[in-house]
């Protein structure tokens, strides 16, 4: 384990000096475990767009720092050193497909990585064998794909090169519940192995049941962070920031309105479920 | 009751531009849409739901005479649209929302956009002053009325491609997944809308992924609320959504949707009691619990 990147004190304007002055981030501190999928959640403009960018260097501290593996973003000299280091999926990052082949743009940063041409194609191999699709598919052609057949191609052109740390915006919107549920499983998987994620995302259900840890933004500053259950269930302060929490969650906040207690250590529907059924049935006076 | 969208025994496929694929292979090619019959009535509120592929968004774009049948018909107003010479004035009385905002806003302010529909209709300045009054009122984009389209956020972009579809004032809405690329603040605001838009007596099919959406208008609205499935091109459910969700397990396994979880919990709690309601929102669920919870 130990922390493989972490955020210190970062304080971020746009425009600077100018009288259009904005401060998109305030103090924010942030870490990220080896193995570890750490979600971000908040309403549009609370920052989190601005706070990605600087995991890869797109944006340069203005205050305070980066540092991957305990060493500051600004003290690399190569920014393609930590470009490698870090991967990032924009949103909806199919529109960003260019390559004619899907064997052309899943290799295509691995050139750029400076692959010889016979380990791009054994990676590609191996990738597109990984989600089932077989080595043929790279020959198949990008515009022809599906909607959810891109976002995985465009997945795993990002995976190829073996970021350590994968920074994922809204991986899943716009997606069904077939290739929500393929993506979801390649973001474990990849985490299972060491590799760190950060994921952005505004479907609550999917934070908790995917992320380790959950930062809460609002207007710059983290509002809220801890581990997944602790933070979904503040209801009032998700809803204040336009997020809607996990239902099983709103059941919770809902019962306890009407006046049921509910017990504390509830972290799941399955949790909430037998707690029920248990009240019901004593009530009843049916013993189980 | 009376028709506004009927097709009977459609079929539909996209035929290839190059001349060796017809030759070879176009009888071969796949039905993206086989023997499809419904008829939707005026002010029906029908939601779509299916897996991506299943041939959703082509059926929109048939009602909106973007595409013709390949067999059977479509008729929309009582007219078969294979037979209209000029579709411009049905199309007319059809708005479309797309997924993404960015394939619909073409002007540069928002004030230009919501005014394009109804000032290329040729319709006098009051009509186009109203109508524009009332489509903004409706969407609550009065605060950004004067901005610039490239400067507005996704969200606000949806509502304004969904005020400049409301200005030309059309019968039918169709909306092809409305909300999926948004932030739920927007996904909620969006769907009161279309909810408000039916309640007017706008005939509505939407387009959706999300099976909280398929009781949209099964509690607030009093509309002859329908669901229908599309599963590898043909239409599998056109009912009640309620009723899927309690007896057709096998249809939403499949096509790999979702139970609301006030569905799924509730059938849970049902399995270990016996006796337990399947309830379809998590106030009617929280509702039916402390019932039982305060029995004595």
């Amino acid at each position: 384990m130990g922390k493989f990147i972490e955020v210190k004190n970062l304080t971020y304007f746009y425009n600077q000096g100018t009288i259009n002055e904005v401060q998109a981030l305030k103090n924010v501190n942030i870490y990220v475990d080896r193995g570890e999928i750490v979600g971000i959640v908040g309403p549009s403009g609370s920052g989190k767009s601005t706070l990605l960018q600087h995991f890869n260097g797109l944006l340069l501290q203005q205050n305070g720092d980066v540092l991957i593996n305990g060493v500051s973003i600004s003290d690399y000299s190569n920014i393609k050193d930590v470009r490698r280091k870090v991967g990032l999926l924009f949103q909806n990052p199919e529109d960003q497909i260019f390559e004619k082949y899907v064997g052309d743009e899943i290799a295509y940063a691995l050139f750029n990585f400076g692959y010889s041409k016979e380990d791009a194609r054994e990676r590609v191999r191996e990738l597109l064998n990984k989600v089932g699709y077989g080595f043929e598919f790279k020959n198949r052609l990008t515009k022809e794909l599906s909607g959810g057949e891109k976002r995985i191609v465009s997945f795993l052109s990002v995976i190829a090169y073996k970021p350590e740390l994968l920074v994922l915006d809204e991986p899943t919107v716009g997606l069904d519940n077939f290739y929500r549920q393929k993506l979801l499983n390649l973001i474990n998987e990849w985490a299972y192995n060491g590799n760190s994620v950060i994921m952005v995302s505004h479907n609550m259900d999917e934070v908790f049941k995917t992320c380790h840890r959950v930062y809460l933004l609002n207007n710059g500053s983290v509002v809220a962070h801890g581990k997944t259950e602790e933070v979904l269930m503040k209801t009032t302060l998700l809803l204040d920031s336009g997020l809607t929490p996990p239902d099983f969650i709103m059941l919770i906040s809902s019962l306890k309105q009407r006046g049921i207690r509910i017990k504390d250590d509830i972290y799941s529907e399955e949790d909430l479920v037998n707690y029920v059924v248990d009240q019901i049935s004593r009530v009843k006076g049916i013993s189980l | 009751m009376e028709p506004i969208v009927k097709a009977e025994n459609l079929f539909f496929r996209y035929s290839s531009t190059k001349s060796i694929e017809i030759n070879s292979g176009e009888k071969n090619r796949k039905w993206i849409l086989e023997n499809i019959n419904f008829t939707i009535n005026k002010g029906d509120f029908v939601v779509i739901a299916g897996k991506n592929g299943s041939g959703k968004s082509t059926l929109l774009k048939l009602i909106d005479l973007l595409l013709l049948p390949t067999k059977g018909k479509i008729y929309i107003f009582d007219k078969d649209i294979s037979e209209i010479a000029d579709p411009y004035e049905v199309r007319s009385k059809i708005g479309f929302v797309f997924q993404n905002p960015k394939h619909q806003i073409i002007t540069n302010t928002v004030l230009d956009e919501v005014a394009f529909g109804p000032e290329n209709l040729g319709l006098p300045r009051e009509i186009i002053k109203r109508r524009i009054e009332r489509a903004v009122k409706l969407t609550g984009i009065d605060d950004f009325l004067n901005r610039r389209t490239d400067e507005l956020s996704g969200g606000q972009k949806q509502l304004v491609a969904i005020a400049s579809v409301l200005t030309i004032d059309p019968e039918i809405l169709l909306f092809d997944e409305p909300t999926s690329m948004l932030h739920p603040e927007y996904h909620n605001r969006i769907i009161k809308i279309i909810e408000q838009l039916n309640a007017q007596g706008k005939t509505v099919i939407l387009v959706t992924h999300n099976s909280k959406d398929f009781l949209i208008g099964t509690e607030n609205v009093k509309t002859r609320n329908r669901l229908f499935i599309i599963s590898d091109g043909n239409l599998i459910y056109d009912a009640d959504p309620k009723n899927l969700f309690e007896n057709y397990k096998n249809i939403i396994d499949k096509n790999d949707l979702e139970l609301p979880a006030a569905v799924r919990i509730s059938k849970q709690i049902k399995d270990r009691l016996g006796d337990f309601p399947v309830c379809i929102s998590i106030q009617e669920l929280s509702e039916k619990i402390s019932n039982y919870i305060g029995l004595k």
